[in-house]
């Protein structure tokens, strides 16, 4: 479960302050499958960069899971990363140099607590793999891979840890319409088997659409797109 | 900690560049094949010297007799005589054998063969001492005294054998007399330690020495001692006597235990003169591997980036790094140590040492490179481990 309570997160720019967040408070529940929408520079990614645990706010708190994350520092954050998040990235971001099997062991080997031996996280990798049907490529390197390959290493990499929450940015942003689906298919359908809750960063409403809900950004605010658009009319 | 699969993934990434992973390397390379080599071979030179005493003993002692004011000869001033041995012998209760000889030159012929070689008076101690051995004949013997018998160094066999002639039992002539040769010596290992080449040399009896050039006088005695001597006392106790003997004459020892102090004395300075030089390219080269560290760092942003996200603790990071720094210096160390070791052993091959394969510089090549990996890879290694992860991944 997520909770944010009144967001804040400004940058210093210069002489100016620029605030990205001006006051965000949401809730999504555990297994819920919320989109993130907005025009660039909204405070989207800085809202998500925020969920990710990889930026603190200014001012406001995030609890996670019931914690509050504003008392974890540094390694503990990486911890809790490495526990809870899963991430998902619109360009894949699979280190190049490793083969599909071994991206998607890796943050089983920054798991520092009940450490598997070499033997597990292979085993266990090459099952993630089975279930987004990459088994076959195992050893390929990502070069090898077409986008939507990468895309499905990726989505065991960020499943592997069985994390509660996983982080999609734009997941589908570099993909064609048909593959974009088959994505969006496979993300939806592991989700509900570990029952984590899914956050995805999009500019697309047709990914939108297949969320059970959606929050809208404008401004660095929450904004009710309903609202919205009786305004304009 | 399991460190095997950093080693795995910093190798992995050495080797997906390998022209600028052994660019990098060269310096270390260098730097450690030179310091292996000049060390494997010090160490070499040193043995080789040493084996020269190894052969003779380390109990020996020579004597060096020559008059107190150089150039100024007293007309009263006595030589040390053949007859003078047993006091010398009494000196001391260390002393075991006592053999002094002299050192001429005469022109030397056999037939028309032109023999250049130097002229040995010696008694039949000193072929024990010198441990001479005999190929064929035998040694001069104290039977002999005034008799122009002579022996004759290998070398000087060697030329004659060349002339078509068996040396043994013909003739030389040494300046104006004849001598016959009763025997033909085996090569002799040369040493520092007994100053003339007894391969170009011939030996005849020392009563015939002074016989053939009244001019020649003992100037040198060789000594044999006990297996473990005090050789100071000793060396007291010989000057003394020879004060009573030889009033005018000043006295010097030499011994192979002073030689072995000397060898290893320069062999310090020598040392530290190559650690040093090797010292100056190891920096060198722990600099070249710190640029390509940092370049690596800066390449490499977005996956830093991608792994913290994922759960990379700094330390994780930081570890990444300097482990891919040291395998990288590692590397180049292994590189040059065969790289020293095998141009020592080129060096002994053309020099005529015995190789020898030392522990020392082997284990010291890697432990210095190890050494210049984490110094040259901990800064490089510190910046990756506090770069921000969002910028990273923002980052091209």
């Amino acid at each position: 479960m997520i909770k944010l309570d009144n967001v804040k997160k400004s940058y210093r720019m210069g002489d100016s302050i620029f605030e990205a967040l001006k006051g965000i408070s949401l809730t999504i529940e555990q297994g819920e499958l919320v989109a993130i929408v907005g025009p660039s520079g909204s405070g989207k990614s800085t809202t998500m960069n925020i969920l990710g645990l990889l930026d603190k706010p200014t001012s406001g708190k995030y609890y996670l899971d019931g914690m509050d994350t504003s008392k974890f520092l540094g390694d503990e954050l990486s911890a809790l990363r490495n526990k809870r998040l899963g991430f998902i990235f619109q360009q894949f971001f699979l280190l190049p140099k490793l083969s599909a099997i071994d991206n998607v062991m890796l943050p089983l080997t920054y798991r520092h607590e009940d450490k598997l031996s070499a033997k597990a996280m292979s085993d266990l990798a090459m099952a993630m793999l089975a279930k987004v049907h990459m088994e076959k490529f195992a050893h390929h390197r990502p070069t090898e891979l077409s986008g939507g390959q990468q895309q499905r290493v990726a989505i065991a990499r960020a499943l592997i840890g069985k994390p509660s929450i996983i982080m999609a940015d734009e997941p589908t942003g570099a993909l064609d319409t048909k593959t974009t689906q088959q994505i969006m298919d496979l993300l939806t359908s592991q989700m509900e088997e570990i029952g984590a809750t899914v956050v995805i960063i999009t500019h697309s409403l047709e990914v939108a659409a297949q969320c059970h809900r959606a929050i809208h950004i404008r401004d660095g605010l929450l904004i009710d797109p309903e609202a919205l658009e009786k305004k304009s009319h | 900690m399991k460190i095997l699969p950093y080693i795995r993934e910093a190798v992995v990434n050495i080797m997906s560049a390998k022209l600028r992973s052994f660019l990098a390397i060269l310096g270390v390379l260098v730097g450690t094949g030179s310091v292996v080599a000049l060390i494997s071979s010090s160490q070499l030179a040193t043995a080789h010297a040493l084996a020269q005493f190894k052969s003779l003993g380390t109990n020996l002692l020579s004597v060096n007799i020559r008059d107190a004011s150089y150039g100024k000869k007293s007309a009263d001033s006595r030589n040390f005589q053949l007859s003078d041995t047993p006091r010398l012998q009494k000196s001391s209760s260390e002393i075991m054998l006592v053999a002094p000889y002299t050192i001429g030159f005469q022109s030397m012929y056999f037939g028309i063969t032109n023999l250049n070689g130097q002229i040995i008076g010696a008694t039949q101690t000193f072929g024990e001492i010198a441990k001479i051995h005999i190929d064929r004949g035998r040694f001069v013997s104290y039977l002999d005294a005034h008799n122009f018998f002579c022996v004759i160094g290998a070398k000087l066999a060697d030329k004659i054998s060349k002339a078509g002639q068996d040396p043994l039992f013909n003739q030389i002539r040494v300046g104006k007399e004849i001598f016959t040769v009763i025997g033909v010596m085996k090569p002799w290992p040369r040493n520092m330690f007994i100053l003339a080449d007894l391969n170009t040399s011939i030996v005849i009896p020392i009563q015939a020495a002074s016989f053939l050039d009244k001019n020649t006088h003992i100037t040198d005695i060789l000594l044999r001692l006990v297996k473990h001597p005090n050789i100071n006392l000793v060396e007291k106790q010989i000057t003394a006597v020879m004060k009573t003997l030889l009033p005018k004459k000043k006295v010097s020892f030499n011994s192979p235990s002073q030689f072995i102090k000397l060898i290893a004395k320069s062999r310090q300075t020598y040392t530290m003169l190559l650690i040093a030089i090797g010292s100056i390219s190891l920096v060198v080269g722990g600099i070249g591997v710190m640029n390509i560290m940092l370049v690596s760092v800066i390449e490499r942003k977005r996956e830093i980036g991608i792994r913290m996200a994922i759960g990379a603790r700094q330390m994780d990071i930081l570890r990444m790094f300097l482990i891919e720094s040291i395998m990288l210096t590692l590397f180049g160390g292994f590189l040059g140590v065969v790289f020293g070791v095998f141009t020592s052993f080129v060096l002994a091959l053309f020099s005529h040492w015995q190789f020898y394969l030392y522990g020392t510089p082997v284990i010291l090549g890697f432990a210095v490179s190890v050494l210049v990996g984490i110094m040259s890879g901990f800064y490089p290694a510190w910046r990756a481990s506090k770069l921000d992860p969002i910028e990273t991944l923002n980052s091209a």
